[in-house]
């Protein structure tokens, strides 16, 4: 009880205990409540490492202009309605901490972290262990943390499936109008984070369903459900009631992004989506086809029948199925199969840990185990190293050498492994799997720290097909140091700091990023390739494709430059060699390009970027370059 | 004592009994017993603003541009770091912030960012004190809390808790002392009297505006007194006050000279003392001293005749004051010897350790004194900056948000608890009295330092922290209220009252994006400049589509008193309010401090250096490093650019002062000078063997096209100064005054000028350049292909 002094200075006994002497007990954090915090920490740094190293990519850049509109008060073109929620949610982020590439892209990285938190909250059904293993895959997973970084792509899809998936479930179990409510809004959220929003929703439908066991939603609580959804679509679609056409834009063009996007080139490059879960989420794939082994054998051990993995199984399926035939090959739609093959992935993973019994590892035969297997693998990859490389000219340094190797360290080792595997038949091939996920987990990391590398080269990751190159943001920077220097003192309210006064034209078909990024110059122009200007009326900087050349009357005088826009998907990934493909596994020589793909993605047909020209008019080459400038090019 | 055993305790820890005293010991709680078991949700809200509060404050302190002031106090640091001594200067205020940077320099090294972090130190104590106010009789636990979130939040606070000049260092004393006082009311201990004195002395080695936040607290806390133990003193003082006025008004109408002017310029001792002289041989000086003494012995004689006979002064006068007040904290505090002699002598030794400067310069007693007092008051008739009258009254809404929409509301509620409790024939309760000192001291620091002649925008923290406190006690007692009631609510009146407290959030946000909606027209140039207009077709729907957002609050508004009941009401928008307002101020203060806070399109940021100048010390050091291999390049500069380039160039050892004179020998490898240096002669001497470019180095907002329009300054003693609103010229009158600030309030009714206000509040959209102070910086034709690649990074 506390005393306390009311407002008229009589002395009250306080019958309640304030929230905040709520105790936070540190005695019940466990070695799980650690592993949260760690995977969280993990998470976090993987997504926040090189946060915004590369420019804003088109669609990105198109986000954020339209959410810089809701913010400005700007006018907002109908198209932005095909996804409402990240422009809103991108606006709120402009509105508090201001406009910069990293606030852009902050809504996909809390969403990435919130997603985590969802895991958690469905370990009551997934099981603790599996939750805590979904975790763990997702803080490193290359589609998930591209996903968290990059504003288009997918992050927000995720969240809502994941949060949809946490409080339907909760509906079902408990019939409550808390979680109707909230099942509705996140449903809503699902449709409005990305067209394939829409395709995304009956699929978690579908796996909610399974997965609770229940065929019909109970009645009396609709009414929240539908309240849910109806008011986030309106609230969100309108953007606060302020666009109200914004409702009726968000359907007709959501669901006309999905036909022109995704339906009208169904079937194309369908092979994508295999290829994106071999290349990217090889550890996943591998655990989820161990969840389904341990389960196809629990189920002939007689034990009582356990929907979750048939559930999510049959989530991955539709979800691939769809990944498939669906064209317009994007993180969003890879994140249909991979978010529920990850769910799979956890509940494999940690079934596998389950069948190590850590006390019979942490002896001397089991920690020479787990010492002889690693080398021994590093043993065979160098033994198939020299078998696959050229002899030369030293048959006998090679000879010797394999000899060494192969025999007398391959060999041996190979044997020690072996028998000592055989004393513990259990858990033997249980450490080398784990071992192998291990293995696989570093390429997995390695690809996911990449994602946003600027000096190492990687033409066949699939995750980031479409961002933009680093040239994009030196060439920005550039341009805006010049018009600083040059057009400093020209001031008015439209430039009050004087500084952007640089006139400038964009070509409209590659306006994005550069809109983005000129957006506080007030001669900014947007022009269509076929409009021209006149000899005597050229902008000082014009941006335009290298097939769009008739934007300027004539180009003497000025300094014309090529430069990389955006990547393009390896040839190799968009039209494969299916027969070089296969061979390549038949034949033992080629099996190294395996391992260097899954490393470095290396291909052997890249896609050269997307251009732009930036041509110069010849007072900026001046102050760019003296009086002595480059040759163009 | 050695324990004569142990025994084990309940707790599992043993116990310690001393034989001699026969006490027993409670075992001490080990780190990760209180840990596991003493973390409460009050302790992890505390914890998660202390952190956040550290990320805020200490974040890439670097990056913004060192203002004039800032690099004033910067470079005069460093040299007393580097071991060249430091005087006491009136100029730059007081000396604590000159130690401290200085100890931070030997720590740290002295860059930009290690100039702040004292500042920013401070910054997270003053987010962090208003934990000790946590006593339901102060600001109640959740009231504190708030305070702690809002000064977090606080725009200007936040800003200046990143900038090394004075006000962070005050208003953290400022707020110890508030602390120290209020909870030697609640109960008079000896370690709060010592806490209060070293705050007041550690104050006044700040800045000379301790000495109006100490006149604010004495006379708040003297009328407190008065009304408890004689309050005809009241009556004595407003007497003599009224005594003065007149009989100086009676002297200046019979022709009295002004009073002399303070001579505040470096004055020497003969100065000094003809100024004394004829200080006290004025007139009104004269009158002034008689009627004060004339006060004192009055009430003197009143307080002989109210003390029992054969009782000294102390208790007589003030030993049947009633238990818990003002006078009676008093008399304990006067009857407490140890602490007070602590206190006072702690007080005076910060005071003289820092003025000599660890007993350097003993003149800094005197120039700590009457030197600053005397300065400053002498600076009030130069009105440096020339700041209209409301200056306060524009600025603080613009950014304290919470602050300046609740204090109305709170002074409505303390005013009405105030009466109703005489009414009740009851002294108002401890939660009131500080509510009402709150008030005092927000209004005493308003009035004060919108009369004093010099204003500036950092000034504007020892406004708003009161205001905060203020803001954060109202919305704590709602909090309170909802807590304690929450629980005997039906599930359907709890699910009404989220639901009305999500919806004034969403439609102050509707409002927010419709007036931004509306207002977002394009630029003309209809009136020869480039102008913002409205956009087309709106003007004749304002109602629709400005004004809707708000009727629908307050149709809500009066659905949900009748649904839920006014008080339920009232304190549920109270809450959601503050809430959405608080994303308002981060708005402002994510913008201000973090991305443009050295690009003055706020009012908050004053005559600052441009980012230009720290970008141009970086490429000149790039240059240095590969023309020279080191810092060995060659830089001369001039008498205006020396601040804030004496900082910034102080790692060059070839820098070169010039004063305003090129040297004929032009051998230099850059020169940096400033355009109102430069003559035509000078620019064709240079022009020979430089290429220039030029900067702004000080720029401004432009006050004459923005808030110097609100109303006439016949304050201001330039009188082309004085209006910018019409054409009409001065003397302006008290009427002509009110007349101009109701035409501004009248003309806010127009759609154009709700538009152009908004968008200038919530964009910083302003309505014409900057204006600046400009430099040069010239550099050797055979360096500049390499200051071209440096500077556009090729």
């Amino acid at each position: 009880m506390e005393h306390a002094e009311s407002f008229d200075g009589h002395m009250n006994e306080r019958e309640f205990a304030s929230v905040l002497d709520r105790p936070v007990s540190l005695a019940s954090l466990s070695w799980f409540s650690a592993g949260w915090v760690a995977i969280a920490v993990v998470a976090f740094l993987m997504r926040v490492t090189n946060f915004s190293a590369l420019p804003l990519s088109f669609s990105e850049a198109s986000l954020a202009s339209n959410a810089l509109s809701i913010v400005q008060g700007g006018t907002i073109p109908s198209a932005a309605g095909q996804a409402p929620l990240p422009t809103v949610l991108t606006a709120l982020a402009l509105f508090l901490f201001g406009s910069s590439d990293g606030i852009v892209r902050i809504v996909p990285l809390l969403a990435g972290l919130g997603s985590i938190a969802l895991i958690w909250w469905l370990g009551r059904w997934i099981g603790r262990g599996p939750a805590l293993a979904t975790a763990a895959l997702v803080a490193i997973s290359p589609t998930f943390v591209q996903a968290s970084r990059n504003a288009s792509a997918g992050g927000l899809l995720i969240f809502s499936s994941l949060l949809t998936l946490a409080a339907g479930l909760t509906w079902l179990e408990r019939d409550s109008r808390g979680a109707a409510a909230v099942f509705g809004i996140g449903a809503a959220l699902i449709v409005m984070s990305d067209p394939i929003g829409w395709i995304a929703l009956p699929i978690v439908v579908i796996a909610l369903l399974i997965l609770s066991g229940k065929r019909t939603a109970p009645s009396r609580s609709l009414v929240p459900f539908a309240l849910g959804a109806l008011v986030t679509v309106v609230i969100v679609s309108t953007s606060l009631f302020v666009h109200p056409s914004g409702f009726s834009d968000f359907f007709r063009q959501s669901l006309r992004a999905l036909w022109d996007q995704h339906l009208s080139n169904a079937g194309e490059e369908w092979h994508l989506a295999f290829f994106q879960l071999t290349i990217d989420e090889t550890l996943a794939l591998g655990l989820a086809i161990l969840a389904v082994i341990f389960a196809w054998r629990a189920r002939a051990d007689d034990r009582p029948r356990d929907l979750l993995v048939p559930g999510l199984l049959a989530w991955t399926v539709l979800g691939l199925i769809c990944g498939s035939i669906l064209g317009g090959k994007n993180v969003p739609l890879y994140t249909l199969t991979v978010l529920p093959l990850t769910l799979l992935a956890g509940v494999g993973l940690d079934t596998l840990l389950q069948h190590i019994r850590w006390s019979d590892v942490i002896t001397p035969r089991g920690l020479l185990f787990i010492i002889a297997v690693p080398i021994t693998f590093f043993a065979a990859l160098s033994t198939y190293g020299l078998l696959s490389s050229d002899i030369g000219t030293d048959a006998a340094a090679w000879i010797f050498t394999f000899i060494l190797v192969a025999i007398v360290i391959f060999a041996p080792l190979l044997a020690l492994s072996i028998w000592i595997g055989r004393s513990m038949p259990v858990q033997a091939w249980a450490l080398v799997a784990l071992f192998v996920a291990l293995l696989l987990a570093g390429t997995g990391l390695r690809a996911a720290a990449l994602l946003q590398s600027q000096t190492i080269s990687r033409p066949g990751e699939p995750l980031t097909a479409g961002d933009s190159t680093p040239a994009v943001g030196t060439t920005v920077q550039q341009i805006r140091a010049v018009s600083r220097d040059m057009t400093t003192f020209s001031q008015d309210a439209r430039d009050p700091t004087g500084g952007h006064g640089l006139s400038v034209a964009v070509d409209s078909t590659i306006a994005q990023p550069f809109a983005w990024y000129f957006r506080d110059f007030p001669v900014l122009q947007i022009v269509k390739p076929n409009e021209q200007y006149p000899a005597s009326n050229e902008p000082q900087v014009v941006i335009m494709r290298p097939d769009h050349p008739t934007i300027l009357a004539s180009t003497d005088g000025r300094l014309q430059r090529t430069m990389t826009l955006s990547t393009v998907r390896a040839g190799t990934l968009s039209n494969p060699d299916w027969g070089s493909l296969l061979s390549s596994v038949i034949h033992p020589d080629r099996w190294e390009r395996f391992p260097h793909f899954l490393v470095d993605r290396s291909v052997t047909r890249p896609s050269a970027p997307t251009n732009f020209v930036l041509s110069l008019r010849q007072d900026v080459v001046t102050q760019l370059y003296g009086t002595t400038p480059p040759a163009g090019n | 004592m050695q324990p004569a055993f142990t025994a084990p305790s309940a707790t599992g820890g043993t116990a310690a009994r001393n034989m001699d005293t026969d006490q027993i010991r409670l075992p001490r709680k080990s780190l990760g017993e209180r840990l596991a078991h003493g973390l409460t949700v009050e302790n992890v809200l505390y914890t998660a603003i202390f952190v956040v509060a550290c990320l805020t404050r200490f974040w890439d302190l670097g990056s913004r541009a060192l203002h004039h002031d800032e690099s004033l106090h910067s470079y005069f640091s460093w040299v007393f770091a580097e071991g060249n001594g430091y005087i006491h200067d009136p100029l730059m205020h007081g000396p604590f912030l000159f130690h401290a940077t200085a100890l931070m320099y030997l720590l740290f090294g002295s860059t930009d960012a290690v100039s702040r972090i004292f500042p920013a130190a401070l910054g997270v104590l003053t987010v962090m004190l208003p934990w000790f106010l946590r006593s339901d009789r102060l600001l109640g636990r959740w009231g504190a809390l708030t305070a702690s979130a809002l000064l977090l939040i606080s725009p200007s606070i936040l800003y200046y808790s990143r900038f090394i000049r004075h006000d962070i260092y005050l208003i953290a004393g400022t707020l110890v002392l508030f602390i120290a006082i209020v909870r030697y009311l609640e109960k008079p201990e000896a370690r709060w009297a010592i806490t209060g004195a070293l705050a007041i002395g550690y104050m006044l080695t700040t800045e000379e505006v301790s000495f109006i936040v100490l006149f604010v607290f004495a006379t708040f806390l003297g009328i407190a007194i008065a009304l408890k133990i004689a309050p005809s003193l009241l009556g004595v003082a407003a007497g003599a006050g009224i005594a003065f006025l007149a009989t100086s008004r009676v002297l200046h109408a019979l022709g009295a000279p002004p009073l002399p002017g303070i001579p505040w310029d470096r004055p020497t001792g003969r100065q000094i003392e003809q100024f004394a002289v004829k200080l006290f041989e004025h007139p009104v000086v004269i009158a002034a001293l008689g009627i004060g003494l004339l006060a004192i012995v009055i009430s003197l004689w009143l307080l002989d005749r109210k003390r029992p006979p054969e009782t000294g002064w102390i208790d007589g006068v003030f030993g049947d004051a009633p238990r818990g007040s003002t006078a009676s904290a008093l008399h304990e505090l006067l009857g407490e010897r140890r602490g007070l002699w602590i206190g006072i002598a702690g007080e005076v030794a910060i005071f003289v350790v820092l003025y000599t400067t660890l007993f350097t310069n003993m003149a800094g007693l005197a120039s700590g004194t009457f030197g600053a007092l005397g300065y400053w008051l002498g600076q009030q008739g130069v009105q440096r900056g020339q700041e209209p009258w409301f200056y306060y009254l524009i600025l603080l809404p613009q950014y304290e948000y919470v602050a300046a929409l609740i204090f109305p509301i709170a002074v409505a509620l303390t005013l009405w608890r105030i009466v109703r409790a005489w009414r009740s024939g009851v002294s108002p309760d401890r939660r009131t009295y500080v509510r009402g000192f709150l008030i005092y001291w927000s209004f005493g620091m308003l009035a004060v330092l919108s009369w004093a002649g010099e204003k500036m925008p950092w000034i504007v923290v020892h406004i708003a922290l009161p205001m905060t406190l203020l803001a954060a006690a109202t919305i704590g007692d709602g909090i309170e209220r909802l807590e304690q009631h929450w629980c005997r609510w039906s599930p359907g009146v709890r699910r009404d009252l989220v639901i009305f407290g999500g919806a004034v959030i969403a439609l102050l946000g509707t409002a927010f994006l419709s007036l931004a909606w509306a207002s977002d027209g394009p630029y003309t140039t209809a009136s020869g400049v480039y102008e913002r207009t409205l956009r087309a077709g709106v003007t004749d729907h304002w109602w629709t589509f400005v004004y809707l957002p708000w009727l629908v609050l307050l149709a809500l508004l009066a659905l949900a008193i009748v649904r839920l009941g006014a008080k339920r009401a009232l304190t549920t928008i109270l809450i959601a309010g503050t809430l959405a307002f608080s994303l308002a101020q981060v708005h402002a203060e994510w913008r201000l401090t973090y991305r443009e806070g050295d690009v003055p399109k706020d009012m908050l940021i004053y005559v600052q250096t441009s980012p230009d100048v720290p970008r141009v010390t970086d490429q000149l050091t790039q240059l240095s490093q590969q023309v020279n291999g080191g810092m060995g390049l060659s830089i001369w500069y001039d008498d205006v650019t020396q601040w804030p380039f004496n900082w910034y160039l102080k790692d060059f050892p070839n820098r070169r002062y010039i004063g305003n004179q090129l040297p004929s020998d032009l051998d230099a490898q850059v020169i940096v000078v400033a355009d109102s240096t430069l003559t035509s002669d000078m620019e064709d001497q240079l022009k020979q063997k430089y290429t220039y470019q030029e900067y702004p180095m000080r720029w401004w907002y432009p006050e004459e096209n923005t808030y110097r329009r609100f109303a006439y300054a016949p304050n201001i003693t330039d009188v082309n100064r004085q209006n910018y609103q019409d054409s009409s010229k001065p003397p302006y009158s008290l009427l002509d005054v009110a007349r101009s600030v109701g035409s501004s309030i009248w003309s806010m009714r127009e759609p154009s000028e709700q538009g152009k206000i908004f968008r200038m509040v919530a964009y910083r959209e302003v309505p014409s350049g900057l204006g600046s102070v400009n430099f040069r910086v010239y550099v050797r034709n055979d360096l500049y292909p390499y200051f071209n690649q440096i500077r556009y990074d090729r």
